[in-house]
């Protein structure tokens, strides 16, 4: 049923060539901890989200009951918590499915490695939604600041929106190449 | 705290016994040595992950080789300009060698880059299968890893055989 190649003759040249091609061997003990702890990374920092998350409600939870008029303190608690939540549990999902996958089969393969970038395509848009919204709540935070402020809160003002727009531009980019690796893989 | 000891044992066993063939085969698709090294990471990483998961229907050889072209697919498919890229340098450099030379006139090292070079320029079916032949992987082994009839690892060799060929001559 096969028709003979004309490689065939040279195939053991290549052969021999092909598998005493030099290699660096692979120091096994530093890879086994290096997985060991990218796994055990993976999951603390999964533990912070949580825990920080839970630190920010209760942080919420503690200004409503010790300080309820502090409005600007507690939209601000308000918000940093909700969207800690949303994305809490959203990166939580994404991880755990992805976990999940089994490598050894092709197309589950291809899902652990899409569900990755989509995962991180849902966090780049979190962020830059969220830094979207940081831009009238932290200048309204300032402004509510400056009631009550000594100094000019003009530098505040500059650094404050500065920095969010380093976040938008940050998410931007971050995304727009997850996309471009998404549509090679969907392709 | 057992289980993870022997999960470990377990991985470090296999990882030593296919630490070449793995090396090899991400050698055969990707030319950068910094990619390469993320690549084996991942597969490792993978490898590790499957492990459990592993019930022995088939020997670990397959089982981890498969995990490995299942990673390099997706690789390849997230990755396409950094290969052609990779093939434009390889092609160069050929060049410049004065590659009129015959395959065989080479000596080993030559021949080694040559191949590896060679191989990076057939289409992604055709990586897989080659490698894996090269490998010393019989047509069962090959059909196990790709998940496709033998029927069609022989129509897909023969065709890599003769790509590999046209390219090893036209070099």
């Amino acid at each position: 049923m096969s028709e003979k190649s004309p490689l065939d003759d040279n195939w053991q040249t290549l052969v021999d060539d092909w598998q005493s091609q030099p290699y660096q061997a692979q120091d096994i003990d530093k890879l086994v901890k290096q997985l060991s702890h990218r796994t055990l990374m993976a999951k603390v920092i999964l533990a912070f989200d949580i825990l920080a998350t839970l630190f920010l409600l209760g942080c919420l939870v503690y200004q409503l009951k010790t300080d309820p008029d502090d409005t600007a303190t507690l939209v601000f608690l308000a918000v940093g918590g909700l969207g800690s939540l949303v994305y809490t549990i959203l990166e939580f999902r994404i991880r755990i499915r992805t976990w999940q996958l089994d490598a050894s089969d092709p197309q589950q393969a291809f899902e652990k490695s899409i569900s990755g970038i989509k995962g991180a395509i849902h966090y780049a848009n979190l962020w830059i939604y969220t830094s979207y919204l940081m831009y009238p709540l932290v200048n309204w935070y300032i402004w509510e600041l400056g009631k009550t402020a000594t100094k000019p809160i003009l530098p505040a003002y500059i650094m404050a929106n500065a920095l969010v727009t380093v976040m938008v531009i940050g998410g931007v980019i971050f995304k727009r190449r997850r996309a471009v690796e998404l549509n090679r893989m969907t392709k | 705290m057992t289980l993870n000891l022997n999960k470990q044992q377990q991985f470090s066993q296999w990882m030593s016994e296919h630490d070449r063939m793995l090396k090899h085969i991400i050698h055969g698709f990707e030319a950068k040595p910094a990619l390469q090294e993320e690549l084996y990471q991942e597969v490792a990483l993978n490898i590790w992950q499957a492990l459990p998961k592993f019930k022995g229907n088939s020997s670990v050889k397959t089982f981890v080789a498969r995990i490995a072209h299942n990673i390099l697919a997706t690789h390849v498919a997230k990755a396409v300009r950094t290969i052609k890229a990779d093939q434009d340098i390889d092609d160069c450099q050929l060049v410049s060698d004065g590659q009129s030379t015959p395959y065989h006139a080479l000596d080993q090292a030559q021949r080694q880059q040559r191949l590896s070079s060679a191989i990076r320029q057939l289409s992604f079916e055709q990586q897989q299968v080659i490698t894996l032949a090269l490998e010393g992987m019989s047509y069962q082994e090959l059909a196990d890893i790709l998940s496709i009839s033998q029927n069609l690892v022989g129509v897909r060799l023969n065709r890599a055989k003769a790509s590999l060929m046209k390219i090893l001559e036209a070099s």
